[in-house]
C-alpha cells in the first residue's frame, strides 16, 4: 500500500477549477517528482495536501490518504498533528520562508517544541545537531544567527533542517532550488537525497526542471493545466516520453549539442477558459481531430501512462 | 561573512544623523528630566499640597518658581502635574495597547464571526466622543464621591480613574484597527505560512511571529498618542471635568492662572510651557522611531 495516495483530487478557487482529477501515489522511502510549468497546479496540490489552501480554495472531490488515514475532512486541530510531524514542507524561497526577527535555532526548535514537547533548551541543542547534519558550517555559532546573516544556500539548508526535525514520513519540497544559484541547486538536491536515505522519508519533489527531477526521482508525474498528463517511472518517462508536452519539456532543456534552445510555442491556458478537449492541443504540433475530446490516461507501458490520444491509439494498435 | 545590521524591510534601522541630531537628543533629554522632576520634585518648597501661605510670591531659593494663588509651591505643583500627566498618559496607553492589540490579533486570526463582531464593535467605539464620556464619568464621580477611602476611592475622587477610563475607552479602537490591518498583511508572509506548515497553533503564530513584527510600529504610534493623551487630560482638567482639586494638573493650573493673567502672567506661562514642550518632545521622539522603521525615509 502506498504511503501517500492522492486520488481524483479536484480543487477549485472561488469557483474556478484549478486541479482536475489529479491522482498519484508515493511509496515509503521513494521520491516522486512533479513537473510542470508555472501555474499548472503543482503548488496547489501541496497546499491541498497540507490543508492550507488560500482563501476561497476548496477541495471539491477526491481523496488524500496518508498511511491508511483519509486526510480530507480532518479537523484543523487534528491536521496540526500531521503538519510538520508527519508531512513537512520545504518552501520555495529561503529568503522569505524564515522569520527575519528570530534566530534560526529558535525556528528549528519550533516544531520540536510543538510535536515532541521538547523544552526550549533541548530544542536548541537538537537544532545544533540538525544544522550539523544539513552541512551548515560552524553549527554551534550558526544556531544563534539571524537569517539575514546567512547566505541563500545556508538558509535553504536551515529550512531543510526544520523540515527534517521531526522525522516526517513525507517531505514535500516545493521547488526547493528555484531561488538558488545554479551551482547550489545540485548540492541542495543531493542533501535532500542524502537525508532521505538516512531517514527513510518519502519525498515529493516539485520542480519545473524535468532533468533534475528525473535524476533523483523514482517516479515522475507531469502536470499540465491542473491535470496529470503523463506519469510513470522516471526512466521510462524521461527516455520514452509519450505525451507531446513532456517531449517538449525534455527538448527545451539545454544539452550542449543544440545550437538553439527549443521552445514550446504559446502559453499555458488560463484557468476558467479551458475549452473542451485536450488542454495542450492548441500548442501541440501533433494535434488532430480527436484532440477535441478530453483524453484520459492511457497505459503506454508497464507503470507508465499518458493522457494523449496519440499514445492512446498506439496503445490500442 | 559580512555582518549586516538589519533584516531587509523589517525591523530597526540604524540612522546616521546630521545636524538634525539635536532634534533627537534634546527631546529625549527633556523627557528624562521631566520624569526625574515628576519623581523627585514634588516635595520642593514645602511640597505640592503644603501649607497655605502668601499668594503669588516671586521665585526665590525657598520657592523656585514662587507660590500659587493659595501660597503653595508652584514648582512642586508643576512636578506633581507632570506625575499626573505622565501617569495618566502611560496607564491609558497601556490599557489601549493591551485591549487594542489583543482584540486586533484576535480579529486577524479568529474566524469570520469573531472578526465581524470585534471590528464592528471597534467601529462603534471609534465614533464615541471622548469629551462626552468624560462629562458622563465626572457626573458619576460626583454622585459617588467619598464613599470609599481605599486606593480605588482615592483614584475616583481625584478624578484620575475617570480620566483614564474616558481616554482609554475612546482610544483603543485605533490600536485595534492598526493591529488588525498589519496582522492581515504579515499573516500572509511565507515564514508565517511555513510555521503553520510545521503544525503551529494560531495563537503561537499571532504572538511569536506576527506580534514582534508589529510591536515597533505600535511603540511609534504610542509615543505620539501619549502626547495626545496628556493633552486630553489637561483639556478635561481645564474644563473642570478631569482632575479634581486639591490634586494639581497642568490643565487645572492653567485654568486657575487665567484669573490672574493680567497681573501674574508668569503663573500662566509655566504650566502652558510644560504642557506644550512635553507634547512637542513626545512627537519628536515618536517621529524619530517611525522614521527608523520606515526604511525609505531613513536611507536619505
Amino acid at each position: 500500500m502506498p504511503l501517500l495516495e492522492v486520488k481524483n483530487l479536484c480543487v477549485s478557487i472561488n469557483g474556478t477549477e484549478i486541479l482536475r482529477s489529479v491522482s498519484f501515489s508515493l511509496d515509503k522511502g521513494k521520491t516522486l517528482g512533479i513537473v510542470g510549468e508555472s501555474g499548472c497546479g503543482k503548488s496547489m496540490t501541496t497546499y491541498a495536501i497540507m490543508n492550507m489552501l488560500p482563501k476561497g480554495g476548496l477541495i471539491t472531490s477526491g481523496s488524500i490518504v496518508l498511511d491508511g488515514q483519509e486526510l480530507i475532512g480532518l479537523k484543523e486541530r487534528d491536521y496540526r498533528q500531521i503538519r510538520g510531524k508527519r508531512v513537512a514542507l520545504v518552501m520555495q524561497d529561503p529568503f522569505t520562508s524564515l522569520n527575519p526577527m528570530m534566530k534560526v535555532g529558535s525556528q528549528i526548535a519550533e516544531s520540536l517544541m510543538i510535536h515532541q514537547s521538547m523544552s526550549r533548551k533541548q530544542g536548541w541543542l537538537r537544532a545544533i545537531e540538525l544544522l550539523q547534519s544539513v552541512g551548515v558550517p560552524g553549527p554551534g555559532s550558526a544556531v544563534s544567527k539571524y537569517p539575514h546573516e546567512m547566505s541563500g544556500g545556508q538558509r535553504q539548508r536551515v529550512v531543510i533542517a526544520m523540515a527534517f526535525a521531526c522525522n516526517p514520513e513525507v517531505l514535500i519540497a516545493d521547488e526547493p532550488t528555484t531561488a538558488l544559484d545554479v551551482t547550489l541547486q545540485a548540492q541542495i538536491l543531493r542533501l535532500i537525497k542524502d537525508l532521505q536515505e538516512q531517514s527513510g522519508t518519502a519525498v515529493m519533489m516539485i520542480s519545473h526542471d524535468i532533468q533534475a527531477i528525473g535524476s533523483i526521482s523514482h517516479d515522475v508525474s507531469v502536470f499540465y493545466a491542473g491535470r496529470v498528463v503523463e506519469s510513470g517511472s522516471a526512466e521510462s518517462v524521461l527516455r520514452h516520453a509519450q505525451m507531446p508536452y513532456t517531449q517538449a519539456l525534455l527538448s527545451a532543456m539545454p544539452s550542449g549539442k543544440q545550437a538553439k534552445l527549443a521552445v514550446i510555442p504559446g502559453q499555458p491556458p488560463r484557468f476558467g477558459d479551458l475549452g473542451a478537449g485536450c488542454a495542450f492541443a492548441p500548442r501541440c504540433q501533433y494535434r488532430f481531430d480527436k484532440c477535441q475530446e478530453d483524453p484520459s490516461l492511457f497505459a503506454v507501458g508497464e507503470n507508465h501512462s499518458s493522457a494523449c490520444w496519440k499514445s492512446g491509439q498506439e496503445a490500442r494498435v | 561573512m559580512t555582518k549586516t545590521s538589519n533584516p531587509p524591510g523589517i525591523g530597526w534601522t540604524k540612522r546616521r544623523y546630521g545636524f538634525s541630531e539635536i532634534f533627537i537628543w534634546i527631546p529625549r533629554a527633556y523627557l528624562v528630566l521631566l520624569v526625574l522632576i515628576a519623581i523627585f520634585g514634588t516635595s520642593v518648597g514645602g511640597g505640592w499640597n503644603g501649607n497655605i501661605g502668601k499668594p503669588y510670591v516671586s521665585s526665590s531659593s525657598s520657592h523656585w518658581l514662587g507660590t500659587d494663588a493659595l501660597g503653595r509651591d508652584e514648582f512642586a505643583r508643576l512636578a506633581y502635574g507632570a506625575r499626573i500627566s505622565l501617569g495618566i498618559g502611560l496607564s491609558s496607553l497601556a490599557i489601549c495597547v493591551i485591549i487594542g492589540v489583543g482584540l486586533g490579533l484576535a480579529a486577524a486570526f479568529g474566524g469570520k464571526w469573531v472578526r465581524g463582531i470585534i471590528m464592528r464593535f471597534t467601529d462603534v467605539m471609534f465614533s464615541f466622543p471622548d469629551v462626552l464620556l468624560a462629562i458622563l464619568l465626572a457626573g458619576i464621580l460626583m454622585a459617588h464621591s467619598s464613599s470609599d477611602t481605599g486606593l480605588l476611592g482615592q483614584l475616583m475622587d481625584s478624578g484620575i480613574l475617570p480620566v483614564v477610563v474616558a481616554i482609554s475607552v475612546t482610544s483603543w479602537p485605533s490600536y485595534c484597527r492598526l493591529t488588525y490591518t498589519q496582522s492581515l498583511a504579515i499573516k500572509e508572509l511565507d515564514f508565517v505560512e511555513a510555521s503553520r506548515a510545521m503544525g503551529a497553533k494560531r495563537s503561537y503564530l499571532a504572538f511569536r511571529h506576527v506580534l514582534p513584527q508589529i510591536a515597533p510600529m505600535i511603540v511609534a504610534v504610542g509615543m505620539v498618542d501619549l502626547g495626545g493623551f496628556i493633552l486630553a487630560e489637561s483639556a478635561f482638567s481645564f474644563l473642570g471635568i478631569g482632575i479634581m482639586p486639591p490634586v494639581p494638573s497642568w490643565g487645572s493650573m492653567i485654568n486657575t492662572a487665567r484669573d490672574a493673567m493680567s497681573s501674574y502672567p508668569l503663573w500662566l506661562l509655566w504650566p502652558c510651557l510644560f504642557l506644550s514642550v512635553t507634547i512637542i518632545a513626545l512627537n519628536f521622539v515618536g517621529d524619530d522611531i517611525r522614521n527608523r522603521l520606515d526604511k525609505r525615509s531613513s536611507q536619505k
